[in-house]
């Protein structure tokens, strides 16, 4: 064993008879050290809160990050494959033929959606893939 | 059973005040004890990156085996005692204190650089136990103390080599964790 090693192992010693004693100290006796240290016990522990937190808040962060990419990622594929699929006329009668199947549908829609030739291309794509994500699609897969 | 993110976000945002006092207790011991090789790093970067390790699942706790205080004080000592394996960022920061001509490790050379990564090793050990005992100074039980423990004894053992009642044990060791700490 190296003078590397026996130092470290020496740390190992330290550190484990250290948490012998945290662990063996009652709650109260660990506030109260804190206190004769001139320390503000609620501060110390507000401040190990913050330093875990900085982590847990990055962890939501990609979790919301990866959620967002995957939205955008299926909300992509189904107006691509829409695009691809049918015809603007195929669009418009599968709209129609929705919402004669499900008059909700007909009501949640505004004026506007409603008037399906004035609407560009790729809102009627929107649309459609909106109404898929509510599963609305399958029940009319067979009319248009 | 290991436990998910949720019960690792859960066990954090439970954790009583206490725990977090111990939590920061011992990161402070810890980084203070390894001293240089520590490289810089403090307590909050200790607990911080013992969070992102376990986020990243390179730590996993099962949780029906092991409460989440004595996890995180194990993932700590984890990732510290990696630093301590960090030879080539050990280098770097010794070979910019001594000289940077001749410690500099050369690509072609791998013996000569782990050689000289080994020789500066030794320096940082040396550097690390002085800074240990400058924080003990004018304090010869708590030096005595600190003297068995490093060795690997335990409380009963070193009462009885040193003389001391147990109170008297108690005493001084809370003093030498609280000097070690700062």
């Amino acid at each position: 064993m190296d003078k590397s090693e026996n130092y470290l192992e020496e740390i190992e010693n330290i550190s484990d008879a250290y948490e012998d004693v945290l662990l063996a100290m009652t709650d109260d006796e660990i506030e109260q050290e804190v206190l004769s240290e001139e320390g503000n016990p609620h501060q110390v522990a507000e401040n190990v809160l913050e330093f875990m937190n900085s982590s847990i808040k990055r962890l939501r962060k990609n979790r919301l990050s990866k959620a967002r990419q995957l939205y955008e990622d299926k909300s992509k594929k189904q107006t691509t494959e829409f695009s691809l699929n049918l015809t603007r006329k195929q669009k418009e009668d599968l709209l129609l033929n929705i919402i004669a199947n499900n008059p909700q549908v007909g009501n949640a829609l505004t004026i506007q959606h409603r008037e399906f030739h004035n609407m560009s291309e790729q809102d009627l794509d929107d649309l459609l893939a909106d109404l898929d994500a509510l599963n609305l699609l399958k029940k009319s897969d067979d009319k248009p | 059973m290991k436990a998910s993110e949720d019960d690792i976000v859960s066990a954090v945002e439970n954790m009583s005040a206490a725990d977090r006092i111990r939590v920061e207790k011992y990161a402070r011991l810890r980084v203070n004890l390894l001293a240089k090789f520590a490289k810089g790093r403090t307590h909050e970067d200790l607990i911080q990156e013992s969070m992102t390790r376990i986020f990243a699942g390179d730590r996993s706790w099962k949780k029906d085996n092991v409460d989440f205080l004595r996890f995180f004080i194990w993932v700590m000592k984890s990732v510290s005692n990696h630093w301590t394996k960090e030879k080539d960022a050990k280098v770097e920061i010794l070979s910019w204190e001594e000289n940077p001509v001749t410690i500099q490790p050369k690509r072609n050379n791998p013996v000569g650089a782990h050689h000289t990564a080994d020789q500066l090793a030794k320096v940082e050990i040396a550097d690390s136990i002085e800074a240990l005992y400058e924080k003990l100074v004018d304090d010869d039980e708590a030096i005595l103390v600190f003297d068995e423990l490093r060795i690997g004894k335990k409380g009963p053992e070193i009462q009885s080599s040193l003389g001391l009642s147990a109170k008297e044990y108690d005493t001084i060791r809370k003093r030498l964790f609280r000097k070690l700490r700062k």
